[in-house]
């Protein structure tokens, strides 16, 4: 952390002196999680482009403002997220639809297939393929603040704290989404792998 | 406790977040077989979202933002070498001035009016190019904004 955060500080330091050549070491830091949190808030393609480039443009011109109380990546973070969520409000569509949300209470938890068949669990990269392509796409089906917080928890492996930063959710708010993302995922999972069964 | 087999939130709990188990929930589940299947269920779902491909998108995102910033350094050493020769010629005519004041001293003070004119006409021309070489500068800078 302390490693990361200087060399955050020396990144800043040279841009904010006028190399904005230096910017370019950021964007390649840090474009794996901004594009990770574009994809799965927006939709379309142009948009997506578009909006990666407004967020870099938006941190280079508010860079004099950071104020290192958070790791760099975490702010510009911020930034895409709050660039996404202007966006969707713009075009008026929901950040987060709780009619879509409605657990299946009437659906018991079966012991599927899906997660712990002992074929499955073999280290087969073309079942394993298979099984990422399709929790990819189920994924793709959840809301997007749902997409957003399970793919910024489990695929980037930010804390509960940087992904509360990030969103502006109070840290028992964002355990309570994810709590219910992973449900629904996993019910979602479970129905479609039922009816294949079938 | 043992027949009651914990919720879903609880068994979320113990596989992503620990530290707020409590005690008989955690005995319960590392005793119950059904409840570990649970836990292990979400483990596994957790494991499949984190070997999800990383997004490569088809364009240099990079070159496409660096493009949209303000000239770089390099391009900013051009201006710096010009305000420096331009600087540099104007204290030339100062200091040869100066020196024609020194040998015409005498006629300069019966003219203070027309020293103090040139003087102040040198500064309005300075600044004047200064600024348009900022004017210029800028006007650059958002062309290639507008452009890209």
């Amino acid at each position: 952390m302390e490693e990361n955060e200087k060399t955050d500080k020396e990144l800043v330091k040279k841009i904010l002196e006028g190399n904005t050549q230096i910017f370019e070491i950021v964007i390649t830091k840090t474009q794996g999680l901004v594009l990770s949190i574009i994809y799965k808030m927006i939709k379309d393609e142009e948009d997506q482009k578009d909006l990666a480039q407004e967020v870099y443009l938006k941190a280079f011109n508010k860079l004099g403002s950071f104020n290192f109380k958070a790791k760099l990546s975490t702010w510009i973070a911020t930034i895409t997220y709050n660039t996404c969520l202007n966006h969707l409000s713009k075009k008026k569509l929901p950040m987060l639809n709780l009619s879509d949300n409605k657990e299946k209470s009437s659906r018991e938890l079966i012991e599927n297939q899906f997660f712990l068949n002992t074929e499955i669990q073999t280290e087969d990269p073309l079942i394993k393929q298979e099984r990422i392509k399709i929790v990819t796409a189920e994924i793709e089906k959840l809301p997007p603040l749902f997409k957003t917080i399970i793919t910024l928890f489990h695929q980037q492996e930010l804390s509960y704290k940087e992904i509360a930063m990030i969103t502006g959710l109070p840290e028992g708010t964002l355990k309570s989404y994810l709590y219910r993302a992973r449900k629904q995922l996993k019910n979602n999972l479970l129905t479609i792998y039922k009816k294949e069964d079938l | 406790m043992k027949n009651i087999h914990v919720s879903d939130v609880d068994i979320q709990r113990f596989a992503f977040d620990q530290n707020g188990c409590e005690p008989k929930m955690v005995e319960h589940i590392r005793t119950c077989e059904k409840c570990q299947q649970r836990v292990d269920t979400y483990l596994s779902l957790a494991d499949i979202i984190k070997g999800q491909p990383k997004v490569t998108p088809d364009y240099d995102l990079a070159n496409l933002v660096l493009g949209k910033l303000a000239p770089s350094k390099k391009t900013w050493t051009i201006y710096n070498y010009l305000i420096g020769f331009i600087v540099f010629l104007v204290v030339g005519v100062a200091i040869l001035t100066i020196g024609l004041y020194q040998n015409t001293i005498s006629y300069l003070l019966d003219n203070a009016f027309i020293n103090q004119a040139y003087c102040f006409a040198s500064a309005i021309i300075f600044i004047t190019i200064i600024l348009g070489i900022d004017l210029f500068k800028s006007f650059n800078r958002k062309l290639k904004i507008v452009n890209a």
